[in-house]
């Protein structure tokens, strides 16, 4: 609840606005797009398909102005993860005959460098195309559209509420804090002190939070909610033919994909 | 449109005590009626049977009959209903659907679930907002207004839904008195144009000024109900938990020092007309 | 209604108890300032009421007193402690805080767990505990309400649940963050007591309100805030005096007042007993110089 003083509540979101031709393609396309890169790149035969489709994904971060961002955001999520991939596979990995080099006990195999490379190839690719998704696509206008292709209405509103709860969640929380603290209770310093004080900050928050969401719920049904009229929608994001085709082509292209690489793999096996 | 309330009776689910006992009132239409009494008396659950989320929200056990413009409530549905009688809360925070981004798409909300046409609804939010003086800030983030800001937007939502019945449920009890008077000054622009309004007030210097009709309520049941001359009028008000305004206090002891006399005044600047005319005569 | 200056108790007491806040500075992280240099003292016992609209700066300032906020630029002190120096749970034990919504206070099941759950944190044994749940409960008047839910009750009844468990931490400071906003006449009243009986056993009550009839009566002094300042500080008497000053800050005087300014009474009065005594002195001034000005005879009746 908004206090005496009125400090504007920012949303935490990680979208990032910019003016580029991505930024204006419809949601949809961005997130059928997405897919498949995510499934060609689980699917990839070679650490060269991988690669091509990072760079992809890089050229239209680079139509999208948001490199930089992408760049922080992917290095920050994989670093640690693909650090620990190479450690593990490059040390570990089984059937290793040719070793590269040896450093003590420690001996680090080709096999599992190259199996490294190409399981972070795919990481860093999947992670960047959810970033690079991320970053175009307001999250709202994502729910909006699929609720407009005919994603249940009610199931749509529950996630674009909950979307922009919680950052007001975190807002109430921090007054919760605040409260609690100011009869005495201690939250810094040892475990137990910490414990100690998470029942009176989760419970009202807990609460209040069940509390507004059903006054919520009862100011959405008096707004014609549960109407069965179809909804008509007044800020209709653009959505081209040339897009509509370009979904469906990259869907087929991606399914043909997937059954080319699921047939070499049947009749490698067989081999 | 009138509403016509018909011996209700209502008890919330899991309480011994009804909240409204045997409750026979009828509002006109193109009255301005204001609800008062301590906490406690009913105001909100009167202003929810009304908009029919008692019961159709609360659950509950109800007995009488609530009918708004011939419609009864029991039969009806809340959306149904919400296209008659509109309903602003006290807490501006809790109203906000949270599933749109502008102030403009939170207007709109309402009308586009309903189906109307674009072009309808652009024209309908854009009247809404300018009613209660939001337009220039229809591309912010409804989270982002403060609370007196907040409590318009909701009044817009339900203007927008043009009822011809609107209830305020001390919608003003959390804003300072700058908020308030705003909210006020909508009020009495939506009664200056035709509009039936409930409005359960704590702040009697606006219930003097603007009430058509007065209804006390005290334990569930209507203490008094008359104009406000009438009910504020009554010697004993202070035994159902409500003070009038102080105004009107200081009016009837200078009656009672024989410093003045004639028609109590139902507004400040009357009351200091009235007493300059003694001191002039 | 007091005639002294507040400031003239706070020197009586020690002088080392009190809060200070010295040229006091505060910037929200967005950028907002919200203090533009305050400097106050209260002592104990004081009852002070703090007014001002929305976005004056009054809720920022009341949370610099048990170290919430610590000001961008300035100091506050509380009996000469320093709030940068101690976490806030530690100026607990000296300033009691009210909470405008008392949702973000209340979880526990029962008014009396509530109600103990501040003095234990304080660390007080289970007896001295008891003895002050039973005091608090008494000082808001809300003792029925001991065994039920808190959730179970309304909005106002549950500020005074909140109220009760800040003053069960037998605090010599406490402060109010609108404790009047959605009460009834008959809560308003409770509230009124409760501020007398605090002020009474010599603690200090600041409270924040827009109620103008609420502060004149029961607080014995009145901070106007604007823009992030201190623009008055006095009696109620000498703050209700300045309208002009007043309009500034977006504060109306109580109605009587307002009355008796739009009839130029020519003194600020306060109640109806003030009002009915300063009228009676206008309308006996008055009465010689118009009949003599009519030329009619001293008494009309007897014609």
């Amino acid at each position: 609840m908004p206090s005496g003083d009125d400090v504007t509540m920012g949303r935490a979101t990680l979208y990032v606005h910019r003016d580029s031709a991505i930024h204006r393609l419809n949601p949809l396309t961005k997130g059928v797009f997405f897919c498949c890169v995510v499934v060609v790149a689980f699917t990839a035969p070679s650490v060269g398909t991988v690669l091509s489709l990072l760079g992809a994904v890089v050229v239209a971060a680079v139509v999208a102005k948001v490199l930089r961002n992408l760049a922080t955001l992917v290095l920050k999520s994989a670093f640690l993860i693909v650090f620990l991939i190479f450690v593990v596979q490059g040390l570990f990995y089984p059937g290793s005959k040719a070793a590269l080099w040896r450093i003590g006990p420690v001996t680090v195999w080709r096999e599992g460098l190259n199996f490294a490379v190409f399981t972070s190839a795919r990481l860093i690719t999947i992670i960047a195309a959810t970033v690079l998704f991320i970053l175009t696509t307001k999250a709202e206008d994502l729910v909006s559209e699929m609720m407009a292709h005919g994603l249940s209405r009610k199931l749509g509103y529950v996630v674009l509420m909950t979307m922009q709860i919680v950052p007001q969640m975190q807002a109430r929380a921090t007054a919760i804090l605040d409260a609690q603290r100011s009869r005495g209770l201690e939250t810094e310093g040892g475990l137990m002190k910490r414990f100690r004080a998470y029942v009176p900050i989760v419970g009202p928050l807990v609460v209040g939070s069940i509390i507004s969401l059903e006054t919520r719920s009862l100011a959405i049904e008096a707004r014609g909610f549960s109407s069965p009229t179809r909804r008509v929608r007044v800020e209709e994001i653009p959505d081209s033919r040339g897009e509509r085709i370009s979904r469906w082509a990259a869907a087929a292209l991606t399914a043909l994909f997937v059954v080319w690489r699921f047939v070499s793999w049947i009749s490698s096996s067989i081999h | 449109m009138d509403i016509v309330i018909d011996s209700l009776t209502y008890t919330y689910p899991g309480q011994a005590q009804p909240a409204l006992k045997d409750i026979s009132l009828s509002i006109q239409s193109g009255e301005l009626c204001c609800l008062i009494g301590a906490n406690g008396a009913g105001k909100s659950t009167l202003c929810c049977a009304i908009a029919g989320f008692v019961p159709h929200f609360y659950k509950g056990e109800m007995y009488g009959s609530v009918t708004v413009g011939g419609l009864d409530t029991v039969q009806s549905s809340i959306g149904n209903l919400a296209r008659r009688v509109g309903i602003v809360f006290q807490n501006p925070f809790d109203q906000i659907t949270g599933a749109t981004l502008t102030v403009f798409a939170e207007v709109a909300f309402g009308l586009e679930n309903l189906g109307i046409p674009r072009d309808e609804t652009m024209r309908r939010v854009e009247d809404a907002l300018r009613k209660v003086n939001l337009w220039d800030l229809r591309t912010r983030s409804p989270l982002e207004l403060s609370g007196g800001q907040q409590q318009r937007l909701a009044i817009a939502s339900v203007l927008a839904m043009d009822p011809p019945i609107i209830v305020l449920d001390e919608a003003t009890s959390q804003l300072d008195p700058a908020g308030t008077r705003e909210i006020w000054q909508i009020i009495a622009m939506l009664h200056a144009s035709g509009k039936t309004l409930l409005v359960a007030e704590h702040k009697m210097e606006y219930v003097a000024r603007h009430a058509s009709k007065v209804v006390l309520l005290y334990k569930g049941g209507i203490a008094a109900c008359g104009s406000p001359r009438d009910v504020f009028g009554k010697a004993d008000i202070a035994a159902f938990g409500v003070r009038r305004p102080r105004f009107m206090e200081l009016m009837s002891g200078l009656a009672r020092e024989g410093l003045w006399q004639g028609e109590m005044p139902l507004t400040l600047e009357d009351a200091a007309s009235a007493l300059k005319k003694v001191a002039q005569s | 209604m007091s005639t002294e200056s507040p400031r003239v108790d706070a020197d009586r007491t020690d002088t080392g108890k009190c809060i200070v806040l010295d040229d006091v500075h505060f910037e929200y992280p967005g950028g907002v300032v919200a203090l533009r240099g305050v400097s106050l003292k209260i002592g104990r016992g004081e009852t002070v009421a703090i007014v001002g609209e929305n976005g004056a700066g009054k809720t920022t300032l009341v949370k610099h007193l048990n170290g919430l906020l610590k000001p961008s630029s300035g100091s506050v002190t509380v009996d000469g402690i320093d709030t940068r120096s101690k976490t806030v749970a530690f100026m607990a034990r000296l300033v009691g805080f009210v909470f405008q919504n008392p949702d973000d206070q209340l979880f526990q099941n029962q008014v009396a767990r509530e109600v103990a759950f501040g003095p234990r944190n304080l660390g007080y044994p289970t007896e001295r505990v008891e003895e002050l749940v039973k005091w608090a409960v008494e000082q808001v008047e809300i003792s029925d309400l001991l065994p039920r839910h808190p959730y179970d009750l309304g909005l106002a009844q549950r500020k005074l649940v909140s109220i009760a468990s800040i003053v069960a931490m037998d605090t010599p400071y406490i402060v109010l963050d609108e404790p009047t906003t959605g009460q009834d006449h008959p809560g308003t009243e409770k509230l009124g007591r409760l501020v007398a009986r605090l002020g009474g056993a010599g603690k200090t009550v600041i409270a924040i309100t827009h109620d103008m009839e609420f502060a004149a009566a029961h607080f014995a002094r009145i901070i106007v805030m604007a823009d992030g300042k201190v623009i008055l500080d006095g009696t109620p008497r000498e703050v209700f005096s300045r309208p002009a000053v007043l309009e500034r800050a977006a504060v109306e005087p109580p109605q009587i007042t307002r009355l008796g300014q739009l009839l130029e009474l020519g003194e600020c009065v306060l109640d109806e007993g003030e009002f009915l005594q300063a009228f009676s002195r206008r309308l006996a001034a008055l009465k010689p110089s118009h009949e003599h000005e009519a030329g009619q005879p001293a008494r009309p009746e007897e014609l």
